[in-house]
């Protein structure tokens, strides 16, 4: 949300969110402990931590795998976490590989708030904990049952530069998260959330029909990746974990196409969620502009 | 415009804006009789741009013209809302040349499949459309400029089934017939009031709050890719550069009616605005009443 709506509507919508003003002061810490009320102490952690808090301990891990456990969504890649997954961790976990993966998130933190200072403060005002998690063929997420808490479980290969991309990934999340507690998305939030109403577009980046609530977070996630990848001008590094800046910016055309194409798609959408698909429309247009490659004035309707 | 105003309007059109070139008496008029004159006219208002000479639209394969061509795109106007078009850092690719002479091909055998279809209609559009340039560029299929009369550019044109391309060809021959259009008669009171957001309305395809010109464009474009469908291609074609008819029609009805809305307020359309989109509404209606439908009283 950062790139489509500006800092201060994401304060604005914190300060709904705790009953406050938009520009209150400590806003980390009153988020952290309206969080700890609604999800545990044990999830959040201690909140007058001035930055996201890293954490190195197997128990505390193992509780916040335990909000992962979910039962599987259409067009899900990974395998799902299961209780038995949870249970099994303490057995599993090479606490010096996990160290490894935490100096690496802790870097890639730092690369993001250098990178783009406001988006590193609207990161360290939501994100109050990363846990690195070893699973095969997972590289971590996030859940609505632990807002605030990130997963990573960083692959071998990727960059800095790629993990700062995975925290802007899931940081687009937890900050739809909370939007759409405050102000609702969409008109059938069931049915945007299974697709039992029918209504499917093609989702940006696992390129499947989905149901409109994860294509539209797949949209965000796309286009705050590109205007953040965008910020490294030519200095980008090659993307492993996410796919290249065109491919990114083809298929979210797509994805706003298949909505748009549809009949009564407006009816879809509560306001809120009219104006985050509007400020995602007019992003994805100042981004496609600035590609190599592109003849702006034929990006027109 | 073709469908909605009729084939007369089209040479009817092109005769009153271009009737310095003609030289012949009315009585005697041919077909390249509108399109000679229709060239000088081009040339006289924009001779920027290449003059053209052929009796039908030629696609480009010539590099030094397509970069011609291309270069009325590059300027940039005060009616243009977006930041996308403040921003020229261009990197179009043209390296191969063979790319640009296959799909040249494939365009002037696609137009000769379609002029069987709707003979009437390609008569208008070899009228109307000087070239068919082919330059590369991501994120789109083609377009047209106010700046490039009787120009089409087509991006990848052998990428496109042919109902896509036949309907990319009806819109944007749409916009370029309502360019000329608007030089015989205008179509807003102010261009100046354009640009001012509260005026903006809503846009028939992607339902997006665009300034009036682009709102009003977008409901011609919608409409005659609807009437084409309804009098040529079917509803039910493939064409996947447009939304299915049972989006589009409501959605264009909605830019009219928001469009008229608009102009009960502010009065920012001239008449002849007033009438393109009463005329596309009217029609529309047509379509999307069930033939079977009667009057409860």
């Amino acid at each position: 949300m950062y790139f489509a709506t500006g800092a201060d509507e994401i304060r604005q919508t914190l300060g709904f969110l705790l009953g406050v003003p938009g520009e209150a002061p400590e806003m980390r810490h009153r988020l952290g402990a309206w969080l700890a009320s609604r999800e545990g102490a044990d999830v959040i952690g201690d909140p007058r931590h001035e930055e996201v808090d890293i954490v190195d301990d197997v128990t505390i891990e193992t509780r916040l795998l335990r909000s992962f456990v979910a039962a599987p969504q259409p067009g899900d890649i990974a395998k799902p976490v299961t209780e038995e997954t949870c249970a099994a961790l303490a057995s599993h976990r090479d606490a010096a590989a996990v160290r490894a993966k935490q100096e690496r998130v802790r870097e890639a933190a730092a690369l993001l708030r250098t990178t783009c200072p406001g988006l590193g403060q609207i990161f360290d005002t939501v994100i109050q904990r990363v846990f690195c998690v070893e699973m095969a063929g997972e590289v971590g997420g996030s859940s609505t049952k632990s807002v605030g808490v990130i997963w990573a479980n960083p692959t071998a290969s990727a960059s800095a530069f790629d993990l700062a991309e995975f925290l802007v990934h899931e940081h687009t999340h937890q900050l739809l998260f909370l939007d759409e507690q405050v102000h609702g998305f969409f008109t059938d939030r069931l049915g945007a959330e299974t697709g039992s109403n029918g209504f499917m577009p093609r989702s940006s980046i696992r390129g499947a029909r989905r149901p409109l609530g994860l294509v539209f977070h797949s949209l965000a996630v796309a286009l705050e990746l590109v205007a953040f990848r965008q910020l490294f001008a030519d200095d980008a590094p090659e993307p492993k974990l996410h796919p290249g800046t065109d491919q990114m910016l083809a298929a979210a055309q797509e994805t706003i196409q298949s909505i748009v194409f549809e009949p009564g798609w407006h009816e879809q959408f509560r306001s809120r969620g009219r104006f985050l698909f509007e400020a995602y429309r007019e992003l994805w247009d100042q981004l496609a502009a600035k590609q190599h490659g592109v003849i702006p004035a034929l990006l027109g309707e | 415009m073709f469908y909605s105003f009729g084939e007369q309007y089209a040479y009817n059109l092109l005769y009153t804006v271009a009737k310095p070139f003609f030289t012949r008496p009315v009585a005697e008029l041919e077909t390249a009789d509108f399109k000679g004159a229709y060239q000088k006219w081009v040339a006289a208002t924009q001779p920027a741009l290449p003059a053209a000479t052929l009796g039908q639209p030629e696609c480009v394969e010539d590099a030094a013209r397509e970069a011609a061509l291309i270069q009325p795109l590059v300027s940039q106007s005060a009616l243009d809302d977006r930041a996308v078009y403040k921003l020229a850092d261009f990197g179009i690719a043209h390296g191969d040349r063979s790319v640009t002479a296959r799909q040249a091909a494939h365009v002037r055998d696609q137009l000769a499949a379609f002029r069987v279809k709707d003979a009437s209609y390609w008569e208008v559009f070899d009228l109307y459309v000087n070239y068919l340039a082919l330059p590369s560029s991501k994120y789109t299929q083609g377009g047209t400029s106010s700046s490039a009369l009787g120009v089409i550019y087509l991006v990848d044109p052998d990428k496109r089934n042919a109902d896509t391309l036949y309907e990319l060809l009806v819109h944007e021959s749409t916009h370029l017939m309502m360019f000329v259009d608007e030089r015989r008669t205008r179509h807003y009171r102010s261009d100046a009031l354009l640009v001012d957001p509260a005026n903006f309305s809503i846009s028939a395809v992607y339902e997006r709050l665009r300034p009036l010109d682009k709102a009003l464009h977008s409901i011609a474009v919608a409409a005659e890719v609807l009437l084409h469908r309804e009098a040529v291609l079917g509803h039910a074609n493939e064409s996947t550069i447009h939304p299915p008819t049972a989006k589009l029609a409501p959605s264009t009805l909605r830019a009219c009616d928001a469009l008229l809305e608009l102009q009960a307020r502010r009065q920012l359309l001239a008449p002849r605005g007033v009438l393109i989109v009463e005329t596309c509404a009217k029609l529309l209606r047509d379509i999307v009443r069930p033939a079977h439908s009667v009057s409860a009283a």
